[in-house]
């Protein structure tokens, strides 16, 4: 059990909405392991996002527990448990946009506060950005290159769990394909725990282990 | 890269949205200081107005008061006006005030020479309209003959204080001047003129009389001789010996009772037409006259003068244009609040996408604020470092407009004002008003930005920056990035 990376336990959430309490996550208990690439599917509206949102930290679950590497994200915190602990990949980039790609790497470097191993050139030119864009604004580079950026910035902090959502939803299959190498190197070569929440047939064929939401529930 | 460094960069890449803060800022904050420098220097005007004008308070019988209570109650037409006696004791009261440096008693009569001869205007005997004249104001002398009215006796309590030696237009040419130790003696200060007329030197003694009665003399001792460079009027229709400055003779202030034999006066001894105080400063003018007030002194019948009308002449126009910058200040100050309130509001509005994105990362909420409060204060600095070079100019010229404006609109007053000034100089005692010449009002002011102007608009723009910044910055950041980024908020 020491492998897992993140556990959740009677995860629930819902909002209230027009007066009507609406359930969105019910009761999910699962557990991600390191080394696995998951992708998350179901339809529109089945609360992909939120269950994204609720294991990266951006939201809060209503009931129930989160704990990565059986500590309770809560008692991480939040902010500490995003800068420290989780890399973030959205579907819209969600890069500065006053920066270029080399700025936003090390902002998150910044922010994080723990000291890369690896230079920010190196994590860009892993993604597949070479210096030349690195030093470009990040509003010149195509959705494509963006998204590696953002990749590269999710990895810069050197946490074992990468969550992605819609990480290819903008982006043509070619460059999609590319994406997804790179999350699957991710898992399979640097251990990683990647977590993806996808629409997309192709990612969801590519990945360990596909999870549908349905109902609130998670089942595989 | 930390929090500071992103000011920088998001200033520097966003150089546009920079500069039109910048511009705002520079066009607020130069209005602002503008009216604060303009306001101070109207301010700094009026205390060198007040100094230039000295820091003497009169005190004496207020006519005009009494010429409204007499016209109001009913009597119709002009009627006698009652003129209350100033009591030395009442006049000594204001002595004790901590503000009063030195201070002088003034008191002036007329008398008749007896052991010598006045100075005479050659053309005056013979013409007989003046001698009607004469008549006339010998009536309103109490009944005297003009004939008899040779020479002004000016009482003081010490000479030196008195405007005419301070201002020199009368110097000491022998002897000495009259001071405190004179006071309760028949010491006096001829002028030179008639000295020489009669061979007089210090040490001599002559005699006057009464105008009333010319049994009533005194003899008086001469321990000093003035030189005066006041000249008779050739244009005054009443002419008699005492109006000429020769004939002027300084006596001791008590000493002018002892020629007054007037029934009405005989009390006179106590009695002066006014006490002139000096203080220590200027600026003590109100504090003096609001402690004055406190003391049993009947003020509805005696008035505090400190050169309020020359003052006020001065400072007419200035005040306008003071009381327009104050008002400019204020909805300068309140509208350009207003305008960098709603110019930040919208500023941090616009990045809540950028706030979400590194709250995602991570980031502390008052870092992400800090970030913002660098920027704006940054900007907000080099505002007020061009600011405080540009508004000085703008100031002064702004400042010279209003106020030329204002000394034209008041020229008319102001003629009247010197017209009635110069009606009063005939050659009498008393002359401690300012020279009206000298009371024109001011028509020039000097800015400049203070320290404390500087200060108070940095804090002023710093308060209103805080404030619009930190209240919409966390209204924003207190929800959860998700909350953010799907822009919820």
């Amino acid at each position: 059990m020491n492998n897992i990376t993140l556990h959740l336990e009677d995860v629930s959430y819902s909002y209230n909405e027009a007066g009507k309490e609406r359930q969105i996550l019910n009761k999910i208990n699962y557990s991600f392991e390191e080394g696995k690439f998951y992708s998350i599917v179901g339809p529109s509206g089945s609360g992909k996002t939120t269950l994204l949102s609720v294991i990266s930290g951006l939201d809060q679950p209503k009931q129930g527990t989160i704990k990565y590497k059986d500590k309770k994200i809560n008692k991480i915190g939040l902010t500490n448990f995003r800068s420290k602990y989780v890399g973030i990949v959205f579907q819209s980039y969600n890069l500065l946009s006053y920066m270029n790609a080399h700025q936003n790497v090390k902002t998150a470097i910044e922010i994080c506060g723990v000291k890369s191993s690896t230079t920010i050139t190196n994590l860009l030119s892993k993604v597949g950005i070479n210096e030349v864009d690195s030093k470009r604004n990040i509003l010149k580079l195509s959705g494509g290159q963006q998204q590696r950026v953002a990749i590269a910035r999710a990895l810069a902090k050197e946490s074992n769990l990468l969550i992605a959502d819609e990480p290819t939803g903008n982006l043509d299959s070619s460059t999609a394909q590319d994406i997804i190498n790179i999350f699957k190197k991710l898992a399979h070569e640097e251990n990683k725990c990647v977590i993806v929440v996808t629409h997309s047939k192709q990612l969801a064929d590519e990945s360990d282990v596909v999870l549908t939401l349905n109902d609130g529930n998670l089942v595989i | 890269m930390n929090f500071i460094k992103r000011a920088l960069l998001s200033m520097k890449v966003r150089y546009f949205r920079s500069i039109l803060i910048l511009m705002t800022f520079i066009v607020i904050l130069n209005l602002i200081l503008s009216g604060l420098a303009i306001q101070h220097a109207t301010e700094d005007s009026a205390v060198s107005a007040r100094k230039k004008l000295g820091a003497d308070v009169t005190l004496e019988f207020d006519m005009q008061s009494a010429m409204k209570s007499t016209s109001t109650e009913g009597k119709g037409g002009f009627g006698r006006i009652e003129r209350t006696p100033l009591l030395v004791k009442d006049a000594e009261k204001l002595t004790k005030l901590n503000t009063v440096k030195s201070y002088n008693f003034e008191t002036s009569t007329f008398a008749s020479a007896s052991s010598f001869t006045e100075i005479r205007q050659a053309d005056v005997e013979s013409d007989s309209n003046t001698s009607d004249a004469n008549k006339g104001q010998g009536r309103m002398m109490g009944g005297a003959d003009p004939e008899a009215i040779d020479v002004t006796l000016s009482g003081v309590r010490e000479l030196n204080l008195l405007v005419d030696f301070t201002s020199e237009t009368s110097k000491l040419t022998d002897g000495r001047l009259l001071t405190v130790d004179d006071v309760n003696t028949n010491n006096v200060v001829i002028e030179k003129n008639l000295a020489i007329e009669n061979n007089l030197e210090v040490g001599d003694t002559i005699e006057i009389a009464s105008i009333d009665d010319a049994d009533n003399k005194l003899s008086i001792k001469i321990v000093g001789i003035y030189e005066t460079s006041t000249i008779l009027d050739e244009n005054m229709p009443i002419r008699f010996g005492a109006a000429n400055p020769y004939n002027k003779i300084y006596v001791p202030y008590t000493l002018t009772a002892l020629v007054i034999t007037n029934e009405e006066e005989t009390d006179a001894s106590n009695i002066i037409n006014k006490a002139v105080y000096t203080l220590d400063d200027p600026l003590n003018i109100d504090k003096f006259k609001e402690e004055a007030k406190k003391l049993d002194i009947d003020w509805t019948k005696f008035k505090l003068d400190a050169n309020d009308t020359a003052f006020e002449t001065m400072v007419g126009p200035i005040n306008q244009v003071a009381n327009f910058s104050n008002k400019t200040v204020v909805i300068v100050t309140v509208a350009g609040a207003l305008i960098m309130s709603l110019l930040l509001f919208l500023i941090i509005r616009e990045r809540t996408q950028e706030f979400g994105i590194l709250l995602s990362l991570g980031e502390k909420r008052y870092k992400i604020i800090s970030q913002i409060l660098i920027e704006l204060v940054l900007l907000f600095v080099i505002a007020l470092g061009i600011s405080t070079l540009t508004s000085q100019k703008m100031a002064q010229t702004i400042g010279n407009q209003l106020l030329v404006n204002e000394v034209q609109n008041s020229s008319v007053e102001e003629n009247g004002f010197i017209g009635g000034m110069r009606g009063m100089g005939f050659g009498g005692q008393g002359r401690n008003q300012v020279n009206p010449i000298e009371a024109d009002p001011i028509d020039a002011i000097n800015v400049s930005i203070s320290q404390e102007e500087w200060k108070q608009v940095s804090g002023i723009g710093l308060l209103i920056i805080l404030i619009s910044t930190i209240m919409p910055a966390t209204l924003i950041v207190r929800f959860n990035p998700r909350k953010i980024l799907t822009r919820n908020v």
